[in-house]
């Protein structure tokens, strides 16, 4: 008894522990610990080391087979070494508790696989060749329990046994090339015949998951909900009605149209098997397949938590949580307030989350500022559930040129009084209060001190009808474009003349701090200069080498990140070359490190090639810093967006002592000489020129592609940016060459100052 | 003279722009070219090429232009001059210990290289193209001892003459280099002279002789160099 207690006690205060993470504020999460050998080890290493297994098959089998090897060893890496793949974190972690439960009867397939979680908002799970199997925190996000999580997790092992990746890949090669059994096929056939491939393989991963996953000590009995799991991917992670206050203050009320009451409701009807396209049978008959499975199957001694409750929800929660700014980073600025506003009301003084949505609500007020909110909106028409309230509304606020701005400030500013000295909320504010002042014209003494009064006939938030005598108007001598420009005005104005307008009022609460009305000052003062460099304009006027004006920034360090190498042969089947490209690539970071200590300047190489076991941290950092630059090269040029992970960015400008971080890489290309014609002719009218076209015309056009592109983090300019084209083989000297005149430029200081 | 030199390095530098980047820093390279002329007079040497020695410096100016100056020599020795005997002698067989020919040339150039910026080079590196002027000063030679030859019909014109030739020209020329080891350059490309000089009709056959070879050894030149980036 008394050891239950106390059990009962640890759990408790286990439980307490791990919800407190979420109370107040959250930080993501990233890897710990050493690198696990899969990203440490070169991919023509891990290529190479599959490569001599392949035996004894026919030649063209052989071949087949290496090329599938070839191309996944590096295409998983690239997902590994993406920093979004997480290792030795709660998520991974317990996924890997979940897989060592799940194959206890199976230790020797345990040992050779590797589960990681894979941070994405699509649900999915995926196994590869290699042994490698990705749960995606979408995923993770969306499930009700960890039977269910063993159930994929079965099914992923089967695919790994039964070596589907590579069965898929020789099949399809098959059918591609209608051999064998798909002689005379036509393409639609060749199509279907290749889903029906792949669903077969899905049927067997079903089937055979289902076997291992019940030799488990994992119950059956909530486990059919992984089907709803994967049918309801589409949708969030919950289905809540959106409460319209939710984006309103005491004295901001939308009006009552812009909120749908009704909205949606999700298509719950099973399809039937009309899945002939599809790569995965239909859910329904998955569905029925399971359950005759798992009829009458003994679920005593078993349960639907081995590694327990507590850790399935705490990891979920991380996951939903992972979401929201997943969401944010990638421009989906509506789920990303759905998601926020769901885990908010259960963590509701979470900064995070409060954060996430005004990063979110600033997102759509930059794009409906600029007109271009369609890029960033869904059409709420196709939102299924109940988070179509929100998508509605967002789109009701955009139809109204400010009304996005204003309500994204108000809430801003709630969280500027709350938090002030919140750097990242700071910089989110001012941008969009000097987005207000500037691009909206609105002024301090625009915004009503005092909430509204509605009129003793009018409710509030409806439009108010001042009584007026009705005249015919006057239409002579107006052309159809005077009267068309007159209603346009006229609806301008309608709002303030006859009553409440909501963006009028949405500042009341602050209106007589003095730091509110200073904040206004300034920014009326503020003038933002330019931006440094137009990229567009630099990346299309530097193709003309005349034009190129060198830079002189001064800058002593600079952080390269992920640089990049890729071998193209333009002219082959097989275009991208692995190998040359990786080998390619850990020659340009060398090439880069010499020329950076010949020109003097400080450099770091945050590069994915040749990591050692314990530069977890550095795999980290270049995570946050792609992520970054991903972000900032997602938004139009004309999109004055701040960042939303600005502290993450600047925290790590601080651990490498500069703001400037630089993305650069070399393509190295051969193609289809551009003079081939001429030369044949030149050569047929003159045929002493055969020496020196013939080796041309064999070798191809050679051309080498460098672009390097330096960025300020702290203010998110772009200092440099150059493109080259070179009319020549990528050779070292000439790489030399280059990488130093962009160091040269990067370090020498401008006599102008 | 170092100060000189050095003195002559500032102000180029100065000429060009504020960034000048030069291969991984080094501007200032010494080389040495084996220039090959056609020996389009100098039939009787075969088909061999005129050879020809030329020792440079270049210093980098600009991104995309260097500029150099340049010394070549050229000594050869001359086979025995059909010029010397009157045409109807034909070919003579002369003991070469009885003949002595001696052509050699001393020129001094100053080359602007511009390297094919358009084409993503930059100097000194990569494709190029050459705009220089030189001076030429060439003397020709040639001592033949007539004491063994008695050809009833021949007449000498002379039996031993010596002939010098100054001149000036404009030189056009194209190039590729490339750098092995990070110091060491290999350069080769192809040049045309375009000499310019001043004879008065009057001037002696001699005189004349010797004008004569020096513009026709002098009208092109391949070369291939090598040469390393000092600093």
């Amino acid at each position: 008894m008394r050891i239950s207690t106390l059990f009962l006690f640890v759990l408790l205060a286990l439980s307490t522990r791990l919800s407190a993470q979420f109370e107040t504020d959250y930080t993501p999460v990233t890897s710990k610990g050493n690198l696990p050998k899969d990203f440490v080890t070169l991919s023509s290493t891990k290529y190479e080391e599959a490569r001599r297994t392949v035996k004894g098959d026919k030649h063209s089998t052989r071949k087949t087979k290496e090329k599938f090897l070839l191309e996944s060893s590096f295409s998983i890496d690239d997902v590994l070494l993406s920093g979004k793949v997480l290792f030795n974190d709660p998520m991974a972690d317990y996924v890997n508790k979940v897989a060592d439960k799940v194959l206890e009867s199976e230790p020797d397939v345990r040992r050779q696989l590797r589960f990681y979680v894979y941070k994405t908002t699509a649900v999915n799970a995926f196994s590869t060749n290699q042994g490698v199997v990705l749960v995606t925190t979408g995923l993770l996000a969306q499930l009700e329990n960890e039977a269910q999580l063993a159930f994929i997790l079965s099914h992923e092992v089967v695919h790994y046994k039964e070596k589907h990746a590579i069965k898929k890949y020789l099949e399809s090669d098959l059918i591609s090339k209608g051999k064998g059994a798909y002689d005379q096929l036509n393409m639609e056939h060749k199509l279907l015949a290749k889903s029906a491939f792949s669903k077969e393989e899905e049927k067997e991963a079903d089937e055979k998951g289902l076997i291992i996953f019940l030799k488990s000590r994992y119950s059956t009995a909530n486990l059919i909900g992984v089907y709803d799991v994967l049918k309801y991917a589409y949708l969030p992670f919950d289905d809540v009605v959106f409460d319209k206050t939710f984006l309103e203050n005491s004295t901001l009320k939308f009006p009552d149209d812009y909120y749908k009451a009704h909205t949606m409701a999700i298509d719950t009807k099973d399809i039937e098997d009309d899945d002939a396209r599809s790569t995965h049978p239909s859910i329904k008959s998955r569905r029925d397949k399971t359950l005759s499975g798992i009829k009458g199957a003994d679920n005593s001694g078993k349960a639907d938590y081995l590694i327990g409750e507590t850790e399935f929800k705490h990891v979920r929660e991380i996951a939903r949580f992972e979401l929201c700014r997943l969401y944010t980073l990638h421009n989906l600025y509506e789920p990303g307030i759905y998601t926020s506003y769901m885990l908010l009301k259960k963590y509701p003084n979470n900064l995070y989350l409060k954060k996430n949505v005004a990063f979110c609500l600033a997102g759509l007020a930059q794009y409906s500022n600029e007109t271009d909110f369609k890029k960033v909106h869904f059409d709420s028409d196709s939102v299924e559930g109940k988070s179509q309230a929100l998508f509605y509304l967002t789109f009701r606020l955009d139809s109204v040129k400010g009304d996005m701005n204003v309500v994204a400030l108000a809430y801003l500013t709630k969280l500027k009084n709350d938090y002030p000295n919140d750097a990242e909320i700071n910089e989110f504010y001012k941008n969009l209060m000097y987005s207000l002042v500037h691009q909206h014209e609105m002024k301090y003494s625009d915004f009503r001190s005092s909430a509204y009064v509605a009129p003793a006939h009018v409710d509030s938030g409806v439009q108010a009808k001042p009584t007026e005598v009705v005249k015919a108007p006057v239409e002579e001598g107006k052309s159809k474009y005077d009267k068309l420009r007159e209603q346009q005005v006229e609806v301008e104005t309608k709002k303030d003349e006859t009553g409440y307008n909501f963006s009028k009022y949405a500042f009341v609460e602050y209106m007589n701090k003095d730091w509110f009305k200073k904040d206004f000052e300034d920014a009326e003062k503020e003038v933002k200069k330019p931006k440094a460099i137009d990229i567009d304009f630099v990346m299309n006027s530097q193709m003309d080498r005349a034009t190129e004006r060198p830079y002189s920034l001064g800058y002593d360090k600079i952080v390269v990140v992920d640089p990049i190498y890729s071998r193209i042969n333009a002219r082959k089947k097989e275009k991208y070359k692995y190998i040359q490209s990786e080998a390619g690539q850990v020659d340009f970071t060398e090439r880069l490190k010499s020329n950076a200590k010949k020109a003097k300047l400080s450099l770091e190489v945050l590069n994915t090639k040749n990591l050692q076991a314990n530069e977890t941290e550095k795999l980290n950092d270049l995570a946050i810093m792609d992520e970054y630059i991903t972000e900032r090269l997602s938004h139009e040029k004309y999109i004055d967006m701040p960042y939303a992970e600005r502290e993450r960015v600047r925290a790590i400008a601080k651990k490498y002592n500069t703001d400037y971080f630089m993305w650069t890489g070399t393509f190295s290309l051969t193609d289809r000489n551009r003079w081939n014609g001429l030369m044949i002719m030149y050569s047929i009218f003159f045929p002493p020129v055969w020496p020196f076209t013939l080796p041309a015309l064999v070798n191809g056009g050679q051309y080498t592609i460098y672009f390097a592109m330096v960025y300020d983090v702290k203010t998110d300019e772009v200092k440099m940016a150059t493109y080259r084209e070179i009319n020549n083989r990528t050779r070292g000297y000439i790489l030399n060459s280059h990488i130093y005149d962009v160091f040269n430029q990067i370090k020498t200081k401008s006599k102008k100052g | 003279m170092k100060g000189k030199l050095l003195g002559i390095l500032m102000f180029l530098s100065l000429c060009g722009a504020a960034q000048v980047p030069g291969y991984q820093g080094l501007k200032f390279s010494v080389k040495y070219d084996l220039g090959f002329m056609h020996p389009i007079f100098e039939y009787r040497r075969g088909t061999l090429p005129l050879l020809c020695h030329n020792f440079s410096v270049d210093y980098v100016v600009s991104r995309s232009v260097s500029l150099g100056i340049r010394y070549g020599f050229m000594f050869y020795k001359q086979p025995p001059n059909k010029l010397a005997f009157n045409n109807n002698v034909g070919d003579l067989d002369i003991n070469p210990a009885d003949y002595l020919g001696k052509y050699q040339q001393h020129q001094i150039s100053f080359i602007v290289k511009r390297f094919y910026k358009r084409k993503g080079f930059i100097a000194p590196v990569g494709r190029y193209i050459t705009f220089g002027a030189y001076y030429q000063y060439a003397t020709d030679q040639t001592i033949l001892n007539t004491t063994n030859y008695s050809y009833p019909n021949s007449k000498f014109y002379f039996q031993s003459f010596k002939g010098t030739a100054h001149f000036g020209g404009v030189i056009l020329g194209i190039g590729r280099n490339f750098i092995v080891a990070n110091r060491v350059i290999i350069d080769f490309g192809g040049e045309i002279n375009f000499p310019f000089a001043v004879v008065s009709k009057t001037a002696s056959l001699e005189k004349r002789v010797t004008y004569r070879d020096v513009l026709y050894n002098n009208l092109m030149q391949l070369y291939i160099g090598v040469g390393m980036l000092a600093f």
